[in-house]
């Protein structure tokens, strides 16, 4: 009968698996809030500061996402207050790469569109 | 395995005389008419998708006359008056009384069964969502059939919905009538969140979960942060149709397009809400059919999760044409491409299933369900992807294109995968299985009559017909897409009635049909009876049964976990949520009243309120909180030190502190209440960008002087002060704790103080809450803090009184916990109320 | 078997499509900028979508039926990363992109000469002309076009939401009260079009159309002329008497007659009515006997409609306020 492993944060491991969708959630409601209140404040004309902080955090998400999935360990560690090397670190890893992968091409196709498009107009 | 391995069982066989005999006993389920007292999550499943059944029946039959009048342009089948209360009631009976519910409920009965548990973490509390919801459905159901049914669409969006474009009390009947349906998902929710991340069997742990428990772990989570947007919204609507505060109003600062932001939000994870536990159930059926592990198990996992998260970032695609600026559009445009993905995932990892298999993939009734299921999900999946770009939507939005994409993801990616897990399931609750030769006609009608009904709707759309008419002229060319439209909708109404008649000749409660009949993996095919397995597996796989084929006899000769009553009551075990690690017993309820009276009178509190019969309301209010103190009363039973489950593992039978089921189902109210709270914190600062000028200091009476945000915090965080204090010093040894009574009643004055200042401070500056929609905006704060401080109260009062009837020690604290840690929250939320109301002005302004 | 459905679904709504496809109200034959574009786009996702339609439905059967070496390529992981990640990062990058662009080119690069105010109110138009020289013209339920020119469109409600739906022309916007929301429309062919209240707004939304008229310039020019015009007076005793009885009754109260004594705006402006294409916001044909059904049955005709039903009217008098009505072209 096998032992059971070595106690492991919940919290911690949750986090960490969620890293990637959090990290989306954290960007996307910046974009929008950014977005949404400047135009509202500017009465529709527009700031580059929607294109400076919507960018910054696109770049600055994706950066983190990327870095998180290639080197996984010391978060892992950080988050999960746990050593490593068993299945279920490695479930938790595999899972928080794809997640996070999936979050930043979703980030990436979020934050480019203001490359594309003009920033308060109704464009009708 | 190795055969020392298969040895080491935990317990010995075989087992001592009258063990099982009292398991069967405690576990018994109420004999005749009061079985409506039963909490057993098998019965109280099979009640709950019954019901949602029989709405799904109900709206159908709605349906069925709306194609009959939509059969012929230029028709009278029906009037629009009836019409329009037709399209309203089949909506909105379809979203919140069937498809939720069915999918809740097949986590009741399945999840508690597949983790091997031997109920839901809160028996009661399923079963009081069941009956509130099934008493409240009703009520709003027959509103269709004396006038009285809202008529505002499922979606209701003001200004029409407001008192002066629908006076009468037809749209309180929403308001108000989803209400309970609101609280039962909640409830349901709490369960379900507890269940899967606390009762798994021992071993069982993150990575070898079943994919449906994933599913239904991301559906609560969904519901939990989504329910909140809707509840705020339709609080702020029936509050303005009731007091006249003007959220909605444009004229008075509040905009319609709040409601839209708050109901969509709410509105898009609704469907995914929905669909997620039923793509959880095809992976579970596939591998089965295949008779082979799932393809892609972890990809599947990662495509659920990232399903759940990315359709909270969707909701402004449904609000395309609003007249919102393009690039805000583009980012629910680019969420909307991104939520494709996991899909896409999912159904190629399906596939890869399919084909794994040794044996050709098993054509039975439930597989041919799949396989409709992949037909129709996938057609509604790719025109998914062409309304989520936004030109497009521009043409397709609110016209009958819609009407086909919704159908097809909604019936395709839910109802059908529905229909194969009632063929699948049934053999677990049913004495017979159900009908393959039936089941095949069902399948055949359903599937093409589907199609005939939906598809040449995506045409109609494009041809220009919107949605909601009663009526279409005869001469645009719509008829005979029409027309060939309702002979489809027949041929469905077929398919389900020969599925009604199967299910009254074959479907009989009870064991007895054959055991694992279609030779699944998974831990609900062990033998099964009143008190789920006999004994609690060690799980060491994803597919326990094909790993190890010994493995039902085991389970069912009591080698495993717990195979007896060591309380003497209903118990399970609860593990640690990523390990599976055993960590305590629960000591369970059984069957009562109190949980069913509580249920009544919740449905009726609302009910009454909409028709405005308030005396009598507020009185069932109270009898329905007296219900439940008196229900809660019965739990928290003392510790019964330590017992035996078997590999030499003794567990505790009581838990304190925060690794306690009772202050993880807190944690999650809080979390509830906090969504609640950050909804109305986007409204009021939502309305300020539009409505500026009605704002303070320029628009309205300046605010408050700083004495009074200052001395309401001051009274909040003394209260919290001095529940800390008493947390930690708490009886040590049963006794009348006066103490504790002293400081509950001290922290209920001062909660009610601090609200008092607050309210009357802004009501002293000659601000009124129907004089614009910042006026409405400040008031509402209060009430949510107040609403949250009256449930705060009745907890402090309850644990004063278990410490006065000497329940209430340092051990067995759980009472006095739960209400402190409602109490923090509540100051948590007050104090962040009062920096955004009394800070965000003179910051802005 | 789900091949073969799957094909003689396409095939048999294909057919049906040609049926509805020539309508007025259809998105299917654009006359319009927008709607061209959306046009475009819609076709190539279709028929992509078509494709990868027909490859699930094909590996679902190949992973059924298919031989011992075709099932176990399939059966891959590879499969699943290939297919449900890789393609649709592609594709679906490209596509939303391509969305953008089209956004994109919604951008109104002139501003246009002719402004139009809309307003939907239950359950009617209210149509605002203002001209470069700022001369207003009220008028309802119809909108003429001059082809090839923008026309730009300021859409507002005062009671609840409607949506302004011309599917030949553009998609849809709302009008939302105490918004306002700007269209630009640009007919690329003359024509009439027919456009229907796209947000649910209570009551007798099915019947809340109205017809879009796309004429030549100069043709549009003469015509707004003559909207901008006076009431012409009536011609011979019955619509003399017809004239008599709708000042009598008091209908100017909520209708304005420009030129005459009737001034009211609650309800449409019916200076010219008589040269529309409908009547009642397209829920009638206009012809003089439809004048006579709506005042005596509008709440037959139209349900809920916020004009009262006239039944004291004899038929007599009621073909005189036809013949007065219907002379107001």
């Amino acid at each position: 009968m096998e032992r059971f492993s070595q106690h492991r944060s919940a919290t911690g491991a949750l986090v960490f698996l969620l890293l990637g969708p959090l990290v989306w959630s954290i960007h996307f409601f910046i974009i929008y809030a950014a977005h949404a209140s400047l135009c509202a404040l500017t009465g529709g004309m527009g700031t580059v500061w929607i294109t400076v902080i919507i960018l910054a955090v696109t770049a600055l998400g994706a950066l983190a996402l990327v870095s998180a999935a290639l080197g996984p360990m010391p978060v892992y560690r950080l988050l999960v207050r746990h050593p490593g090397g068993d299945e279920e670190t490695r479930f938790l890893i595999a899972g928080m790469r794809l997640l996070a992968g999936l979050s930043t091409l979703a980030i990436i196709w979020g934050g480019t569109a203001v490359l594309v498009l003009p920033l308060c107009a109704q464009l009708r | 395995m190795s055969d020392d391995a298969r040895l080491d069982l935990p317990n010995p066989a075989p087992r001592p005389e009258g063990e099982l005999e009292l398991l069967e006993k405690v576990w018994a389920t109420p004999k005749g008419w009061r079985i409506v007292t039963a909490v057993n999550n098998t019965v109280i499943g099979v009640f709950y998708i019954g019901a949602a059944l029989t709405f799904f029946v109900l709206a159908g039959i709605l349906a069925l006359i709306m194609r009959t009048q939509l059969a012929v342009g230029d028709n009278n089948f029906v009037s629009q008056e009836l019409y329009n209360q037709l399209f309203t009631v089949h909506g909105t009976t379809m979203m919140f009384l069937f498809a939720v519910p069915a999918v809740e409920a097949l986590g009741v009965m399945l999840l508690p069964q597949m983790l091997a548990a031997r109920d839901l973490p809160f028996p009661r509390l399923s079963a009081f969502a069941i009956w509130a919801y099934v008493i409240g459905g009703l009520v709003f159901f027959s509103t269709i059939l004396y006038d009285l049914a809202p008529n505002g669409g499922w979606f209701m969006y003001p200004p029409l919905t407001l008192m002066e474009y629908s006076p009468g009390d037809n749209a309180d009947f929403w308001l108000l009538g989803i209400g309970f349906i609101e609280i039962s998902a909640i409830a349901g929710a709490v369960e379900i969140v507890v269940g899967v991340l606390r009762t798994r069997p021992p071993g069982m742990t993150l990575s070898r979960m079943p994919i449906f428990a994933w599913a239904m772990l991301i559906f609560a989570a969904m519901i939990i942060f989504a329910f909140p947007a809707v509840i705020l919204a339709t609080m702020l609507l029936e509050i303005e149709r009731a007091f006249g505060w003007p959220f909605f109003t444009a004229e008075k600062g509040g905009d319609s397009l709040l409601w839209q932001h708050l109901f969509w939000f709410f509105g898009h994870p609704e469907v995914y809400i929905i669909f997620l536990p039923a793509a959880g159930l095809v992976s579970m059926m596939v591998p089965t059919f295949a008779q082979t592990p799932l393809v892609g198990h972890r990809l599947i996992v990662v495509a659920l999760v990232a399903t759940g998260f990315f359709s909270f970032g969707l909701w402004v695609h449904h609000m395309f044409t609003t007249g919102i600026p393009a690039l805000s559009l583009a980012f629910f445009s680019a969420a909307s491409m991104a939520v494709a993905v996991p899909s896409g995932i999912q159904v190629f990892s399906w596939i890869a299933t399919i084909a794994k298999g040794r044996e050709r993939f098993r054509i039975t009734v439930p597989s041919l369900f799949i396989l409709g299921f992949l037909f129709i999900f996938t057609l509604g999946g790719l025109t998914g992807v062409m309304v989520a770009l936004v030109p497009f939507d521009f043409q397709a939005h609110d016209s009958y294109f819609i009407v086909a994409h919704l159908h097809y993801v909604l019936v395709g990616g839910m109802v059908f995968p529905l229909f194969a897990t009632f063929y699948y399931w049934a053999p677990m609750v049913s004495r017979k299985m159900l009908s393959e030769r039936l089941g095949r006609w069902t399948f055949w009608l359903m599937f093409i009559g589907f199609n005939v009904a939906f598809f040449p709707l995506h045409i109609a759309g494009l041809a220009g017909m919107p949605r909601r008419v009663w009526t279409y002229p005869s001469n645009l060319g719509w008829d005979t897409l029409n027309m060939i439209s309702t002979i489809g909708s027949f041929m469905i109404a077929a398919g389900v009635l020969a599925f009604l008649i199967d299910l009254a000749k074959n479907f009989r409660m009870g064991s007895g049909a054959p055991e694992n009949p279609w030779g699944a993996s998974t831990l609900e095919w062990l033998p099964n009876d009143v008190y789920s397995t006999r004994s609690i597996p060690h799980v060491t796989s994803r597919d326990p049964i094909w790993d190890n084929p010994n493995l039902p006899r085991e389970v069912e000769e009591g080698r495993h976990y717990l195979p007896g009553v060591p309380t003497g009551a209903r118990e399970t075990i609860v593990t640690s949520p990523i390990d599976a690690r055993p960590q305590y017993v629960i000591q369970m309820p059984g069957p009562g009243w109190m949980h069913l009276s509580a249920a009544v009178f919740t449905a009726a509190f609302f009910l009454l309120l909409t028709v405005k019969a308030v005396t009598i309301s507020i009185i069932c209010g109270i009898l329905a909180i007296v219900s439940c103190l008196v229900w809660a009363w019965q739990l928290d039973k003392p510790s019964q030190g330590e017992v035996d489950i078997g590999a030499g593992i003794a567990l505790p039978t009581y838990r304190t502190g925060s690794s306690s089921h009772s202050w993880w189902a807190m944690v999650v109210l809080m979390i509830v209440s906090a969504a609640l709270y950050l909804s109305y914190l986007f409204s009021y600062l939502y309305l300020w960008t539009v409505s500026p000028e009605v704002w303070a200091p320029v628009g309205s009476p300046a605010l408050p002087a700083l004495g009074y945000p200052l001395g309401t915090a001051a009274m909040l965080v003394l209260g919290a002060v001095i529940l800390a204090v008493r947390q930690r010093s708490l009886p040590r040894e049963p006794k009348r704790d006066v103490g504790t009574a002293i400081a509950a009643v001290t922290a209920s004055a001062l909660l009610i103080g601090a609200l008092a200042l607050e309210i009357w401070g802004h009501w002293q500056t000659g601000l009124r809450p129907t004089a614009s929609s910042y006026g409405a905006m400040v008031y509402m704060g209060a009430v949510l803090t107040v609403q949250a401080a009256v449930a705060v109260i009745i907890m402090c009062f309850f644990a004063a009184a278990r410490g006065l009837t000497r329940q209430l020690t340092r051990e067995r604290r759980v009472t006095f916990d739960n209400a402190a840690i409602y109490y923090y929250y509540t100051v948590a939320q007050g104090l962040l109320g009062l920096l955004l109301i009394h800070g965000f002005p003179r910051l802005a302004g | 078997m789900m091949h073969r459905l799957a094909r003689l679904l396409w095939l048999a709504s294909g057919a049906l499509a040609l049926t509805a496809c020539a309508g007025e109200q259809s998105a299917f034959t654009p006359k319009g900028i927008e709607a061209e574009r959306i046009d475009t786009l819609f076709w190539v996702m279709t028929i992509a979508g078509g494709v990868i339609f027909a490859v699930v439905a094909g590996l679902t059967l190949a992973a059924m039926l298919g031989g011992p070496r075709l099932r176990a390529k399939i059966a891959s992981e590879k499969l699943v990363i290939g297919a449900g990640i890789l393609f649709p990062v592609v594709s679906l990058t490209a596509l939303l992109f391509w969305g953008f662009m089209l956004m994109r080119a919604g951008e109104a690069t002139e501003p246009s000469a002719i402004r139009v105010s809309i307003s939907g109110e239950r359950w009617w138009w209210r149509v605002t002309y203002e001209d470069e020289a700022g001369r207003t013209v009220d008028t309802a339920n119809e909108l003429h076009l001059p082809v090839g020119q923008p026309v730009t469109l300021t859409l507002t409600s005062p009671d609840v939401i409607h949506s302004f739906w011309v599917p030949q022309l553009a998609g849809k916007l709302d009008m939302i009260p105490g918004r306002e929301n700007i269209l630009t429309l640009t007919a690329t062919q003359p024509g009439i079009s027919r456009g229907q209240c796209a947000e649910y707004c209570g009551g007798a939304h099915a019947l809340m159309s109205f017809y879009v008229v796309a004429q030549e310039p100069d043709e549009f020019r003469r015509w707004l002329d003559a909207e901008a015009g006076a009431a012409r007076p009536p011609e011979g005793a019955e619509a003399l008497e017809g004239q008599r009885l709708f000042a009598a009754h008091g209908c100017g109260a909520c209708h304005a007659v420009r030129g005459t004594e009737a001034l009211g705006t609650i309800g449409p402006d019916l200076t010219h009515v008589g040269s529309r294409h409908s009547l009642a916001a397209a829920a009638l044909p206009n012809r003089t006997e439809d004048f006579a059904r709506w005042i005596r049955d509008s709440d037959h005709i139209k349900p809920e409609n916020l004009m009262p039903p006239y039944r004291i009217f004899s038929e007599e008098e009621l073909a005189a306020l036809a013949a007065y009505l219907e002379g107001l072209r």
